[in-house]
């Protein structure tokens, strides 16, 4: 295997490390939280950074665990444990299989991916998912594509068939010559069912090659042109074979789910290069291969890497490729969480400014920036750190920043000049997404960090939260009566908040709709801080994301994050070696979101596969 | 929809009404088809409605028989629900607790409204995860009841129907590191495998009555095609497709690894539940011509294809219609209904008015936060839910078959995730009757099993209160499934182990 990178100083040693101890007095029965930390620097020498918790049942892990390294979430300062025990953790740990590209479960289209699909298959504009109202896709960690989470119900069946009767219908209507064309290659010269079968063979093995996504087999056509002969016999016209024959490849395992090989059980392999080609196109376009890739695939071409990055840059450059910065802006960054505020709610409020045309505009601002970024050859960090946006009038005038030239209603690339703006953490989408309607929230904001950018998720929160009482605590600004709050109840609460919210401390010079203010109802804003599970310290909202850019999780998150989309599952702790992988490449590579999307395409987990029984 | 008449429907009419062009399946309403028992079949109906109950206005005061309607179940004593009837068809059971969603973890209040909603018809306890991957739960009651019917010689064109307010969308992370799939979902069919809801009282009536393509304008820019051929064989050759694509299924599952494998059996086996609503639709055809007979007559008037209205309360009630329609036509016999949903943030104010102002969501006054007026508004949120209860439940009254109520041969119940919303308690949980399950049950009851209010956080001192469990093995008897328990924990120890006796007759 050629996962790993073997770069001096994080090694072997930078394993997952379980920290907790079953005889530790904890209030959940059966259970106990572990930290989870890796060790990065050098190896005599390490620096313990915490990336995550996991809650494990004591039954599963009482042989192995050693430590509470740090403080735990409940308070309880971390308890002597023999170094002897610690190595045995580890070892344990080390045992798991690590070295592995996974595995991803067969792959029901979603219906971004149905959609796009029919689009591409059938040259139909429209939104079929919409139309025939399509259950909406679950959800993976972040991400609708993740194939385990994608199931299939009776009712998929109904709307899948309603579609693909109607859309056959649409794609053969005597009216739409072009997408008629695409399917009717060959008519029959007689009515000699000779004649009949031999002009659907070749109607129907040109459409499903396109269909299946691979080269297709006598034995995987013979049944669809048995059912245009069917069809027939009881009657109806060659049109009306056919049409029943694109309909029944509409709703075919092998169209609607993505399929990839087990050869050999157990054991990795590389894909096909018609499986490759399907990864890619899904990555990249949320849709099947087009013409050029299948070529690419039958010539071989794809069985280099150089080939897959060929490819991977011709993609990108494609029209096409502006659905991946739309699902990453929706999905990842906080685009969909912007859309659950209903300007109706803001209406009569302190934060009425927040109308639909201001929403519209943060989410413009949001999707552009993010096209920018993913297709135009701007580092990974300005996803922090940009100095610029892209804003129209109203937005610019919400943010308080002017432009060279004057703005109109559409958006436009704003060049940003001082530090109250610049990266989504700073844009209103993410900003008014984390917020409530009439307050900022410092805990999801700070969560929400936490969560898509250092892909370090906090403990689950646990039961029975008290609910924050302004009554309790004294007059002051938000921070200085959570903090209040969380220091008078101790304990979990603070132990938790403690992770949670600096980072959303840092921003609170941002309202509940983005807008920038020096104080809070008269009182000091205070926006300084330290990074959740490092040393570093900040001062102020820019400060903060420059901390974050120069944290290593980030980079490994941003890899983790689009390795996760690009295979459309979640990325585990037998991944980290993959992760580790394209994290180097990135930082190796100067840092463009391309040069990115290039590693993660070409990366072990993107183009191998390990089997299964 | 107007009180009808024994119903028949020609081809002709319904397409004209609908101003479809697709072929439509034919309905047993257009024939007699097929034959009807002597007795009316039983139904099955769950009414589920968010962010539990003051309870204080919703527990009749004193038990057994002969109280008043406490005032948020008042609607049911209004003219368009059950009027003066209400009592011989109402009963509350108080002091039942779900559970699984309490005990998991020792933390009874962890995630409270995500486990109350996903574990409320399985009672199984949900693995702890966020990730829409790695859900685990039980086959919820709804659904051993839909197997039972399906495996009938008379089985309903739909084994089951789920429908909602909101279809619910929302991240992995619900609440307290628990998936969203528990919160949106209260019909499983496996312990990964949840069924999907129509949100649209007019897909509803499609599902029921039409397959046709729909006649609204469509957003995305897609041009309405001109009608493809109609022809009287779709639903023939449909099933033939279906057929071909199951055979593919099998050809593929030969090739796969274990978890490709199930993931391609959850297709094969959904490819094969409507394969079999097809053979449903062509036998009914072919029978034709009367034989048989109907001994058991339903008022089933499809009438045409509504419109969604936009309006939030006008859409419930026509989703009530909805489901109506599909139990006196036959379409169905088992029902799982969301009202609303935690997350939907359905703004009150507007609806209700009152001193509930427009950014009050539900959540936000179901918490007492030291407000007594919460109180007030929560019950008006409250009885706002049983008014459209009520209005379902008066309609199944109003139907008739064979000179009987449709809400005879019913089993309805309305929950909701918890009893008193402030403390998000499973213990003491709302939970209302409505229906004579065909006579097996008694009505007019008010059944108390104990339950003690702890100050504690220990849920041992709870454990006075009666599995919820219990009722749906009665609830399984009624139906005649033999069944001796329901639900489970992680080491499979059953939670319903016995039957409610006071419930059955």
């Amino acid at each position: 295997m050629l996962l790993r990178s073997g770069s001096p100083g994080v090694d072997a040693r930078s394993k997952w490390e379980i920290l907790g101890n079953c005889s530790l007095p904890n209030r959940r029965q059966g259970q106990v939280q572990f930290l989870l930390y890796v060790a990065s620097g050098m190896v005599a020498k390490p620096r313990w950074t915490w990336i995550g918790f996991v809650v494990c049942t004591c039954a599963g892990i009482a042989g192995c665990v050693a430590q509470v390294h740090g403080g735990s979430r409940d308070g309880t300062d971390p308890t002597g444990v023999s170094p002897e025990d610690r190595e045995k953790a580890r070892m344990a740990l080390d045992a798991v299989g690590l070295e592995s590209p996974g595995r991803v479960a067969l792959h029901r289209l979603n219906n971004l991916e149905y959609d796009n699909t029919i689009r591409d298959l059938l040259g139909l504009e429209g939104q079929p998912s919409e139309e025939f109202a399509f259950p909406s896709d679950p959800h993976g960690a972040v991400f609708y594509n993740d194939a385990l989470a994608l199931g299939f119900a009776p009712l998929h069946v109904e709307q899948f068939l309603a579609a693909a009767r109607e859309l056959s219908s649409r794609a053969l209507a005597p009216s739409s010559a072009a997408t008629r064309q695409r399917i009717m290659v060959c008519a029959p010269p007689g009515d000699a069912d000779a004649d009949v079968r031999a002009c659907a063979k070749t109607i129907l093995v040109q459409f499903t090659e396109r269909a299946f996504r691979r080269p297709v087999t006598d034995d995987d056509v013979a049944p669809y042109v048995d059912l245009v002969a069917s069809v027939m016999a009881d009657g109806e016209s060659f049109d009306a074979g056919i049409r029943f024959a694109v309909e029944a490849v509409l709703v075919s395992p092998d169209f609607l789910f993505r399929v990839e090989n087990d050869p050999e059980p157990g054991v990795a392999h590389p894909l096909s290069s018609f499986e490759l080609a399907s990864r890619l196109s899904y990555f990249l376009w949320s849709s099947m291969p087009d013409a050029s890739l299948f070529e690419s695939a039958r010539s071989g071409r794809l069985g280099t890497e150089d080939g897959v990055r060929a490819e991977i840059r011709r993609m990108l450059a494609d029209e096409k490729a502006s659905t991946l910065p739309r699902v990453l802006a929706d999905q990842w960054m906080a685009g969909n969480e912007l859309r659950l505020h209903d300007p109706a709610g803001y209406a009569g409020g302190d934060y009425a400014a927040f109308t639909s045309a201001l929403r519209d505009a943060m989410e413009e601002e949001l999707r552009l920036f993010v096209e920018e970024i993913v297709r135009g050859a701007s580092p990974v960090m300005d996803l922090l750190e940009a100095n610029y946006t892209f804003a129209n009038k109203s937005l610019a005038t919400h943010y308080g920043i002017s432009n060279a030239n004057p703005l109109g209603a559409s958006a436009e690339r704003v060049a940003l000049t001082g530090e109250s703006r610049g990266g989504v953490l700073r844009q209103g989408a993410f900003l008014v997404g984390t917020s409530h309607n009439s307050s900022t929230s410092p805990t999801k904001r700070g969560k929400w960090i936490l969560e898509r950018l250092l892909c370090s998720p906090p403990p689950p929160a646990p039961g029975n939260v008290p609910s924050f009482e302004p009554s309790e605590v004294p007059e002051g600004a938000l921070r200085d009566k959570l903090e209040a709050s969380h220091t008078a109840r101790g304990g979990e609460c603070q132990g938790c908040h403690a992770i949670l919210d600096p980072n959303g401390f840092a921003l609170e010079n941002y309202d509940a709709i983005g807008a920038w203010r020096d104080d809070e109802n008269g009182y000091e804003i205070r926006t300084d801080g330290t990074v959740p599970g490092s040393d570093v310290t900040f001062e102020g909202p820019a400060d903060m994301g420059v901390a974050l850019a120069a944290d290593p999780r980030f980079r490994h998150c941003v890899a983790e994050q689009l390795l996760s989309y690009a295979m459309g599952r979640s990325v585990t702790s037998a991944d980290k070696p993959g992760v580790d992988f394209v994290t180097e490449k990135l930082n190796a590579s100067g840092g463009s979101f391309p040069d990115l999307v290039e590693w993660v395409g070409t990366s072990p987990l993107m183009m191998m596969r390990e089997g299964e029984e | 929809m107007s009180a009808g008449r024994p119903f028949r429907l020609s081809r002709r009419a319904l397409l004209r009404g609908t101003g479809v062009a697709m072929a439509l399946p034919l309905l047993d309403a257009m024939t007699p088809a097929r034959t009807r028992a002597a007795t009316a079949p039983l139904r099955f109906l769950v009414t589920y409605a968010p962010h539990g109950v003051r309870m204080d206005k919703w527990k009749p005061s004193s038990s057994g028989t002969g109280w008043a309607l406490p005032p948020i179940l008042t609607p049911f004593g209004e003219a368009n629900g059950l009027g003066s009837n209400w009592n011989q068809y109402l009963s509350v059971i108080s002091g039942l607790a779900n559970y699984p969603a309490s005990i998991v973890s020792g933390d009874i209040f962890a995630g409270a409204h995500t486990r109350g909603a996903g574990a409320f018809l399985t009672q199984s306890n949900l693995a702890t995860t966020s990730q829409d991957s790695a859900i685990k739960n039980g086959i919820s009651i709804d659904q051993v009841i839909a197997n039972h019917l399906k495996a009938l010689p008379d089985r309903p064109y739909l084994p089951s129907l789920e429908v909602a307010h909101v279809e619910g969308n929302e991240g992995g992370n619900c609440e307290d590191g628990l998936s969203c799939r528990y919160l949106h979902h209260l019909a499983w069919t496996g312990e990964t495998t949840y069924l999907p809801k129509v949100t649209s009282p007019r897909q509803v009536w499609n599902k029921l009555f039409g397959s046709g393509t729909p006649a609204l304008p469509v957003p995305g820019g897609m041009t309405p095609s001109p009608p493809s051929t109609p022809t009287d064989r779709t639903p023939h050759f449909e099933r033939s497709i279906l057929d071909l694509v199951s055979n593919r299924a099998k050809v593929l599952q030969a090739k796969l690894g274990k978890t490709d494998r199930d993931k391609l059996d959850e297709y094969f086996t959904s490819v094969r539940e409507i394969e079999q609503r097809l053979a449903l639709l062509e036998g009914s055809t072919m029978t034709g011509g009367g034989a048989g007979g109907d001994e058991f007559a339903f008022e089933c008037s499809p009438g045409n294809q509504p419109t969604d209205p936009s309006a939030y309360p006008a859409k419930l009630d026509l989703m009530s219609d909805m489901i109506v329609l599909a139990l006196a036509c036959d379409r169905t016999r088992v029902v799982t209904y969301m009202l609303d949903d935690v997350f939907s943030n359905t703004n009150y104010g507007a609806i209700l008015g009152g001193n509930i102002s427009s950014n009050e969501y539900h959540d936000k006054i179901s918490h007492l936060r030291g407000s007594s007026s919460n109180l007030d508004k929560i019950q008006q949120v409250n009885t706002f839910f049983t008014q459209r209860v009520a209005y379902l439940a008066g309609k199944l009254l109003r139907a008739t078959e064979g000179g009987q109520s449709m809400l005879d041969n019913t089993v309805m119940l309305f929950a909701s995730e918890f009893g008193d919303p402030d403390d998000h308690y499973h213990f003491d949980l709302p939970m209302l009757v409505v229906g004579k399950a065909g006579g097996r049950w008694k009505a007019g009851q008010h059944i108390v099993y104990a339950s003690k209010k702890s100050t504690g956080d220990k849920e041992t001192q709870r454990k006075a209160d009666k599995p919820m469990a219990n009722l749906f093995l009665s609830v399984l008897d009624a139906f005649g499934i033999p069944q001796s328990t329901f639900g489970h924990d992680d080491t499979g120890a059953a939670y319903g182990t016995s039957r409610l006796s006071e419930l059955e007759v």
